[in-house]
């Protein structure tokens, strides 16, 4: 990547975090924002930031800006995973129902009142409702080979609709009010946070999955050529696609536990990313990390302010940009038959 | 066979599914020739390549590259002896051409490696050899069929190889750059080039022996003179040819199907 590109990405990053800390219900200029941000990384400022304003910046809204990053990152990420695996520019883990798998596992996970790993529970039980959808389309998609695009969107459409049957059942027998309030509003796009553990929890999942993927790009990038063609140049294509699959169960099942379900970050931002820095994933990955945590807190900025008071959800926002999104895609898509 | 230089697969029979698809076929290829298969569509042309290049996993038989068991082989070492060009190349990502020549160095690069400036000079030297140098920085996506072939040709020669497996390269080549590629495929006195052409004379032109598939079977191997007559060819391809010589080659005119009385 040249350098410029990893300057403005990184600088771009940078104003989204700003953006997004500076903006609420208490606005705060940004030179204050800033101010504090650097007096709180130990950078000498002159003037300092008083104690209230210090606690909504960085006690109430920098956790959450972070998981919007972290969130956004990993589901790009993600989203990169499943177009090299099943060498198709259109999946995304919610279209395929990786993410729907992994809310229904963690729906069940909250209403049967899981604890036994503490905060880790919900993340790792919804990572193995991810893995069951994973290995669920990947299935299909063995048992039916030609018109594979196809064939995977339907299937992550089946999987879609028997695991938003099963939340259904699950919250109309919830017996509180405020239970399926809750559910329902953590599955709409939850970036509340409410401490700090959350977000080493969330931090530690995103990263130790999306990691070791930096090192895979070369051979992503053979993925992409076709089974055939990659085995011939010395890839274990069937364990690469598994492995590639399960850390994507992992990120995009613990994203789901801690946000809901977010749609086409995964998606958009690979897509655009593509245009700036070409198809290599030793670009593409780190590109998309940023890019999708730019669009995330962008994305929460705007649920956040459009209707003041009311609070769009995350989720919904990013159904209504995606959605269109997703179709232009579907119409200009080459190469690729359905 | 184990000492035997160059590419010897014997005995291979394979199955797709429930159809098989090879029967007991056994063919060799020496350093510095070239094999050429051909036969009627369905014969199992592809089939063969594919369990030559390790992709198939044949139901009997061996494959080796001088005395090394290819089917034991791991996928890595499997793709520093044998390099395979498919027949149909489908790209819908926008690598450059250069990035996917580059792609043919994976298998002598460790895990963490970045290609270095020996790699890159190997891969232009490629593409230049498939006239291809223009074509280096555009992305793969925007490019014609038989440009995008000739690319994916140099992928396979700047994987450095001691076969070459090439399943129709000249499919959508022009005259030039068809004689281009096969006489680039087969510079290398190292190197044992297996090929699949549909255009007989072309195989004639190239091959320094031919070996005629049907039904999954060898029906004739042996040096183009002798595969390209009339007696070989009409049964198998269900036609009746006229077979002309021009310097030391055979040329195939397909005259008329065998139940039709017109001559065109």
């Amino acid at each position: 990547m040249k350098a410029p590109t990893i300057w403005i990405g990184l600088a771009a990053l940078a104003g989204a975090i700003v953006l997004g800390i500076a903006s609420g219900p208490v606005p705060i200029p940004f030179s204050k924002t800033l101010n504090t941000l650097l007096w709180a990384a130990g950078v000498p400022v002159n003037a300092h930031p008083s104690p209230e304003e210090a606690v909504i910046l960085l006690k109430l809204r920098l956790p959450r800006v972070l998981k919007a990053a972290l969130i956004g990152g990993g589901l790009a990420v993600c989203g990169v995973w499943m177009q090299a695996a099943f060498r198709n520019p259109l999946a995304d883990p919610a279209l395929l129902g990786v993410s729907a798998g992994g809310g229904l596992f963690a729906v069940i996970s909250l209403s049967l009142g899981l604890t036994f790993a503490g905060a880790w529970t919900t993340p790792i039980v919804a990572a193995l409702g991810g893995w069951s959808a994973s290995v669920f389309v990947l299935a299909v998609g063995r048992v039916r080979r030609e018109d594979q695009l196809l064939v995977l969107l339907l299937a992550g459409l089946a999987v879609n609709a028997m695991a938003g049957a099963l939340i259904s059942l699950i919250l109309l027998h919830t017996r509180e009010i405020e239970g399926i309030r809750a559910i329902l509003f953590w599955l709409a796009g939850n970036l509340e946070v409410r401490n700090w553990t959350e977000v080493g929890v969330l931090a530690t999942f995103v990263l130790a999955g999306t990691a070791p993927a930096l090192f895979a790009g070369r051979a992503m990038n053979l993925l992409l050529l076709g089974d055939d063609e990659a085995r011939s140049l010395g890839l274990p294509v069937r364990r690469f696609r598994i492995a590639l699959l399960g850390m994507n169960g992992l990120v995009a099942g613990a994203a789901v536990a801690f946000s809901g379900i977010i749609g086409f970050v995964g998606l958009m931002v690979p897509h655009m990313v593509r245009g700036v820095v070409g198809a290599d994933h030793r670009r593409l990955l780190p590109a998309s990390f940023t890019g999708g945590a730019i669009l995330l807190i962008l994305a929460d900025w705007i649920s956040r302010t459009l209707v003041r008071p009311f609070d769009v959800r995350v989720g919904v926002i990013m159904a209504l940009l995606g959605g269109p999104a997703f179709l232009l895609l579907l119409l200009r898509q080459k190469g690729v038959r359905a | 066979m184990t000492g035997a230089s160059g590419l010897v697969a014997s005995g291979i029979s394979a199955r797709l599914g429930e159809r098989t698809v090879l029967r007991d076929v056994s063919l060799a290829a020496s350093p510095g020739q070239c094999l050429v298969i051909i036969g009627p569509n369905g014969a199992g042309k592809t089939s063969l390549l594919r369990c030559l290049a390790g992709l198939l996993k044949p139901a009997a038989g061996t494959v080796a590259v001088d005395g090394r068991d290819l089917l034991s082989a791991g996928e890595r070492e499997r793709a520093r002896l044998v390099s395979y060009l498919p027949q149909e190349a489908q790209v819908v990502f926008p690598f450059t051409a250069l990035d996917v020549v580059l792609m043919g160095r994976h298998p002598h690069l460790g895990w963490l490696d970045a290609e270095s400036a020996r790699d890159v000079e190997i891969a232009r030297q490629a593409l230049k050899a498939c006239d291809a140098a223009a074509l280096a920085d555009r992305p793969v996506t925007r490019l014609s069929g038989g440009e995008r072939r000739r690319v994916f040709f140099a992928r396979t020669l700047a994987q450095r190889t001691r076969v070459l497996l090439l399943d129709e390269p000249t499919a959508d080549q022009d005259l030039h750059h068809a004689l281009r590629l096969l006489e680039c495929a087969r510079r290398d006195a190292d190197t044992c080039v297996v090929a699949v052409l549909h255009d007989l004379n072309l195989a004639g032109r190239f091959a320094d022996r031919l070996l005629l598939l049907d039904d999954g079977k060898v029906v004739a191997q042996g040096e183009p003179a002798e595969i390209l007559d009339p007696g070989v060819l009409n049964p198998v391809y269900r036609v009746a040819v006229t077979v002309l010589t021009h310097g030391k080659h055979r040329i195939v005119f397909p005259d008329r199907l065998p139940d039709s009385r017109t001559r065109h």
